[in-house]
């Protein structure tokens, strides 16, 4: 391998540090019109009465819209494959508003603060409704957040509005009460039953959503957007404006960050419509206040776990009963409940019986969509949790436990096949799986037994340590479909065309390299272009852990075509058979070495002289499973004993992620993601008024890590080799964010012997736990 | 009303309503590594030089900068080539957002070192950034590049 | 909304300043920053930049700092270096970010009184004074504790050099935030004995307040025991209490740590 396994730096690089204006906000047209969105201040109310008159007579607005002049479709906004499996419950704008930042109505006006004085002038009359906003109360509550008839969901997802369930599962695997039931009466079993909490953290990506629209010369709506999913927003907004998808094209330039925020569609239905009206660009960017109140939130949600297991440390049985609070829509309810088992319980497959039932309920809170992580961090921090309170209970080291039950090479889980992505998964052997090597070496790493074993205390300080382990998956599997095109040009560089979506992941470039490694060439001679609708091809966008292993195999069969190609013309030009020559990456030439040509002298020849063609390769990928990555992770911390602050001194993560196609934006991949994995678990509190509005709603009060709040980061890799996946790798983008919750959670417990169980753990929380 | 601001070295007449802040009217005169991430004075995205010293151009008020002079990173991308070179070698720029407000924060901060003002340490070159936020990085490839720039151990 | 100004001056001597300033909807500026979190309207807004109050210097036992001196061009003043070890140097210097202090001003800091503040209560624990134009001087403490005093300038403010040793401790989760809670003090250094205690809370979250219960036991005698009773009698007298992040009980039991820390603090 030359050019994976390599660190080069991301193809944007020379652009971005310099602040070459590459993104959304930067490219839309001096003269686009300006939307600003009226938001409902109620919790839950009816518009009685909405009265625009004297906001579309001010001068310099150009439209007023509202739930009586768009049309009424019903749609999700979720930004996934079609059929989606999230419910359509949301109207581009509704007569009810459902959470304190819903969409009212929009104005578009010559600027923003025309477009603000007209939000002013508009005169909205509510029926104030009674909000649900107790997660914990909201199924069978009084009030039903969507009594529309028109809402549907494309196939069963368990979803019962009337009792403000958005979604439901259940599976069972062996007889789990039964098994409880024994373990409970055996005098050699341990039983564990715990309820644990989580927020809902806020993505706080740097770059507030933005979009923009216009006509373009034959007529067809452009729409560029700091979106995640070009090719969904595409469809869309087709739909919205019931117009054929080929009269649209989305483009996505470089944009600052997504982490799931971006996946969903927020603005650009609201723009496209605005622009395909007025004939006229209309950009829409949301300020950082709407970006908390009226976009997405990780889902908050309540857990209550029963673990059994055997003196001895083996694991009997595991039981999941969750409750997701989706906020006002439906946006990935059932996807992110089911992730919270389907990506943390198989970690434990020996298991006798298993058991995950849970229900995403409705409230008037702020919609909670996809956000890296996707259940898997819930998830894992109740079960990692537990596996602690029960190491505990056993007298057992928690690093034998985990040792003693986590899935391994060549194993597999029942859940695999049961449990998918709002569906059935798919059956896998684990093919590659270093977990029990991660588990050694970052113990070593931590110094575990020591620092276990004497913990220190000074004065007020008191340290602990703490460990977890996590998986993740690579794409949803027989859904997420990535595809490529390569094409040769006339100097023997290439362009790679993909609707692979960069979020500044720098995933170009490490789709570049791989293409690069297929075809045999330098990263340099690829010319990486991505998510245009017009330009590049299907792909389902990035999420889910899927842009390395799913787009990364469409490009590495494309480019193992384009090889194939480049022998072919160059056998026919040196006038051999196929089987005759090689390529070396820059000349074409006959084993026996007799005769050569460049590949560069080949192209010219191939576009201006003999034989003349272009030469391009296309491949297209979907992934037949979703093989895990997974990570051990141990934090270190030191609590202040008299004021319950806790500082994480260091946190050491090894991580299998097969193989790291570039160490460098790997490595970024992960200590980014156990950064914001301390952050939900120590800093990044939401606090609600009672009347549901988000007062944590501005980046004063909602904490994200500072780099002083971040510890010593040791992070590696135990390399794997992922056989279905493109040489060899799988995931990175999200197991780095796992394990933070429950590792540091363990370690305040190791450091103070109080076990918070709710998220974040605030030194509030702390302080009056161990005062208790 | 109008006002004269030096920027990068000229000195340009600009149009200005007086409840402008000074981010909003230099992205709208073309300077567009001048981000706005937050609006409220944290993030540091909208970061740039006013004679000389970092401030934060959402939480200025553009009538108050009339006379003096503003540097963006437009106005230092050149002399900042070796550090863009090593974040890149790092990996650290990855969606860039933040990239343009830290490098003007380092530019400062190369001088305040050189004046004496800021210690050479890790300690006191972390604090001197701590109001630069990066969501992606988790901070510490950034901080990688940056030591290997100001040749801290 | 954001703030909005219908008009901009930039006066070139005090008087005029405020004369302006009398003008209904009038407003002084500082350095900007907070009122920009604000949706008023400023009918005039008065800058003052021109009218020579920025500087920072020495007269008598007084180091004197212009209310138009930002945090910065204080932190880093050579009197303010020297005075208590630094003390109001290390304040400073955990107050938000740089970028913010190269602006923030020292007027826009201690007028507006809010109950956040750092600065404002790291300032109590020492022997300080404000002035305003037409007001005159007085006590930081009973500025504190008056009215809002509306349209006057506040021109300077006064720290007396008293030989005192000072430490200001605060309570943050995540390091760049707004204290939960600090707490302030000081006391003079005469020969190894310590006198004169002042001790000031703050971010409670009401604005800074002495504890004098505190300070008199301090006064007293400064052994393990009193140093309890008075973090003890503070949390009796001062009032804590809840907003949306923190707890009124939370900040009253740190506050009583801090208190603890800092007194240890000064006597070494
Ligand atoms: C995001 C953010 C975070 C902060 N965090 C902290 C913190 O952690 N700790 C802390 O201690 N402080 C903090 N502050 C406060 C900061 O230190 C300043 O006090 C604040 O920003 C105001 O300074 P300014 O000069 O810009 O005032 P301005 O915003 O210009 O003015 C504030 C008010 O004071 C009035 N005013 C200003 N100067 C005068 C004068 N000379 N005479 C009369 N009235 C005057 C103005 O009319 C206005 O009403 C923070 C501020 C911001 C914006
Ligand atoms: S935009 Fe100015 S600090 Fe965030
Ligand atoms: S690189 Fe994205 S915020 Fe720093």
């Amino acid at each position: 391998m030359r050019e994976v396994k390599k660190s080069i730096p991301k193809k944007d690089s020379y652009g971005l540090i310099r602040g070459l204006p590459v993104y959304t906000d930067d490219l839309a047209p001096k003269d686009s019109l300006v939307m600003k969105v009226l938001r409902s201040p109620h919790a839950f109310a009816r518009i009685k009465n909405i009265d625009t008159s004297e906001a579309e007579k001010m001068k310099g607005v150009h439209l007023v819209l509202t739930y009586k002049n768009v049309p009424r479709r019903v749609i999700t906004r979720a930004g996934q494959g079609f059929p989606e499996p999230s419910p359509y419950d949301k109207f581009i704008l509704d007569e009810y508003v459902r959470y304190v930042g819903d969409e009212v109505a929009a104005v578009v006006a010559d600027n923003e603060r025309i477009a603000e004085e007209a939000l002013k002038k508009i005169k909205v009359e509510y029926e104030v409704l009674e909000p649900v906003l107790d997660f914990e109360k909201a199924e069978g509550h009084p009030s039903i957040i969507h009594p529309e008839k028109e809402s549907f969901s494309q196939f069963n997802i368990g979803r019962d509005p009337k009792k403000n369930i958005a979604a439901s599962y259940q599976m069972e695997i062996g007889d789990v009460d039964k098994l409880i039931k024994e373990c409970e009466e055996d005098p050699d079993c341990v039983l564990v039953r715990e309820r644990f909490y989580t927020q809902a953290q806020a993505h706080v990506m740097l770059e507030p959503h933005a979009s923009y629209a216009y006509i373009d010369m034959a007529g067809r709506l452009v729409v560029v957007s700091s979106t995640q999913t070009p090719f969904h927003v595409r469809r869309q907004v087709a739909m919205v404006l019931d117009i054929p998808i080929k009269n649209v094209r989305v483009i996505k330039p470089r944009i600052g960050g997504g982490f799931g925020g971006k996946q969903a569609l927020h603005g650009e239905l609201l723009v496209s419509y605005a622009a395909w009206k007025l004939k006229k660009p209309v950009k829409l960017v949301y300020t950082r206040r709407e970006v908390f109140e009226a976009t997405y939130t990780r889902h908050p949600m309540r857990f209550d776990v029963t673990l059994g297991a055997k003196k001895d440390g083996t694991l009997k049985v595991i039981d999941f009963n969750v409750l997701s609070d989706t906020g006002a829509y439906g946006e990935h309810a059932l996807t992110v409940l089911m992730v919270a088992g389907s990506k943390t319980l198989p970690l434990y497959n020996k298991v006798d019986g298993v058991r995950f039932r849970g229900k995403v309920v409705y409230t008037n809170h702020v919609p909670a969509g996809a956000y890296r992580g996707y259940g898997a961090i819930q998830g894992n921090f109740a079960l990692e949790s537990a596996m602690d309170i029960l190491a505990e209970k056993l007298g057992m080291d928690p690093v034998e436990l985990r040792l003693k039950n986590v899935i391994r090479e060549g194993e597999t889980s029942e859940i695999f096949k049961i449990m998918g992505e709002g569906r059935e998964g798919v059956e896998m052997i684990i093919k590659s799986c270093k977990l029990e090597e991660a588990i050694n070496r970052a113990a070593e790493l931590a110094q575990w037994k020591k620092k276990r074993s004497k913990r220190e205390k000074r004065e007020s300080k008191a340290r602990g340590i703490g460990f977890a382990v996590a998986m993740q998956g690579s794409g949803i599997a027989n859904i997420d479909m990535g595809s490529a095109i390569i094409k040769l040009n006339d100097d023997g560089s290439f362009n790679l065309l993909v609707g692979a979506t960069d979020l500044g992941t720098g995933s170009d470039t490490i789709l570049a390299q791989i293409a690069a490694e297929a075809i045999g060439v330098s990263s340099d001679d690829i010319v990486v272009y991505s998510s245009d609708t017009d330009l590049t091809p299907f792909d389902t966008g990035a999420y889910a852990s899927s842009t390395t292993y799913v787009s990364g195999n469409a490009v590495r069969l494309a480019g193992e075509k384009m090889r194939k190609l480049i022998l072919k013309e160059g056998a026919l030009k040196l006038g051999v058979s196929e089987n005759e020559v090689e390529f070396d990456g820059r000349v074409i030439k006959t084993k026996e070495g007799s005769k050569s040509i460049t590949l560069k002298e080949l192209a010219t020849i191939l576009y201006y002289t003999e034989n003349q063609k272009q030469l391009v390769a296309d491949g297209s990928f979907v992934g037949p499973e979703s093989p895990p990555p997974y990570a051990a992770a141990f934090a270190e911390v030191e609590v202040d004993t008299e004021t319950g602050k806790v500082d994480v001194l260091k946190y050491t993560i090894v991580l299998d992620i097969g193989t790291p196609i570039n160490p460098n934006l790997a490595r970024i991949q992960a200590e980014g993601g156990v950064v914001q994995g301390i952050g939900m678990t120590l800093f990044e509190d939401v606090k609600y008024s009672k009347d549901g509005k988000l007062l944590t709603n501005n980046l004063m009060y909602y904490k994200v890590p500072s780099r002083l709040d971040v510890p010593e980061l040791v992070v590696e890799f135990t390399e794997s080799y992922e056989p279905t996946g493109p040489f060899g790798a799988k995931s990175v983008a999200e197991i780095g964010i796992d394990t933070p919750p429950a590792a540091i959670a363990n370690a305040i417990y190791n450091a103070v012997g109080v076990r918070i169980k709710s998220l974040p753990i605030t030194p509030e929380k702390v302080f009056f736990e161990m005062n208790k | 009303m109008k006002i004269n601001l030096k920027i990068n070295g000229v000195w340009k007449e600009v149009e200005i309503d007086p409840s402008d802040y000074l981010l909003d009217v230099l992205r709208r005169e073309g300077y567009l590594s001048v981000k706005k991430g937050c609006d409220t004075g944290t993030c540091g995205a909208c970061t740039v030089l006013r004679d000389g010293y970092p401030i934060l151009s959402c939480a200025t008020l553009a009538a108050t900068c009339d006379g003096h002079e503003i540097t963006t990173a437009e106005g230092i991308a050149d002399e900042m080539e070796d550090y863009a070179k090593m974040l890149a070698g790092e990996g650290a720029e990855q969606c860039g957002f933040c990239s343009p407000g830290l490098m003007v924060m380092l530019y400062a901060l190369k001088k305040e070192i050189e004046n004496g003002k800021v210690k050479k340490t890790k300690e006191d070159i972390r604090r001197y950034l701590i109001g630069n936020l990066c969501r992606c990085t988790g901070y510490a490839g950034q901080e990688r590049a940056i030591f290997r720039y100001l040749g801290v151990e | 909304m954001p703030l909005k100004i219908l008009n901009y001056v930039r006066p070139s001597s005090l008087e005029q300043a405020y004369d302006l300033l009398q003008e209904d909807g009038a407003e002084i500026l500082g350095g900007t920053t907070y009122a920009r979190l604000s949706n008023r309207t400023i009918k005039l807004a008065i800058d003052l930049q021109n009218v020579g109050i920025g500087s920072i210097y020495e007269i008598g036992d007084y180091i004197v700092v212009g209310a138009m001196a930002t945090l910065a061009n204080m932190q880093f003043h050579d009197l303010i270096m020297e005075y208590a070890d630094g003390y109001l140097y290390d304040v400073i210097s955990y107050i938000w970010s740089v970028q913010l202090r190269n602006v923030a001003t020292v007027g826009g800091t201690i007028v507006p009184k809010w109950g956040f503040s750092d600065f404002i209560t790291a300032l109590l624990a020492l022997d300080t004074e404000v002035e305003f134009y037409k007001a005159g001087r007085m006590n930081l403490e009973d500025y504190l504790k008056g009215m809002m005093i509306k349209k006057d300038i506040m021109t300077a403010l006064y720290i007396k050099k008293t030989p005192r040793k000072a430490s200001f401790k605060f309570m943050r989760n995540s390091e760049y935030d707004f204290s939960i809670v600090n707490v302030a003090v000081s006391a003079v250094n005469q020969e190894g004995k310590f006198t004169n205690w002042r001790v000031a809370v703050g971010a409670r979250p009401g604005v800074a307040a002495l504890s004098y219960k505190a300070m008199e036991i301090l006064n007293n005698s400064v052994d393990y025991e009193s140093i309890e009773k008075a973090a003890k009698e503070m949390k009796n007298e001062l009032k804590f209490s809840s907003d949306f992040r923190w707890s009124g009980e939370y900040r009253k039991e740190v506050a009583g740590t801090l208190l603890q820390r800092a007194v240890k603090e000064v006597i070494g």
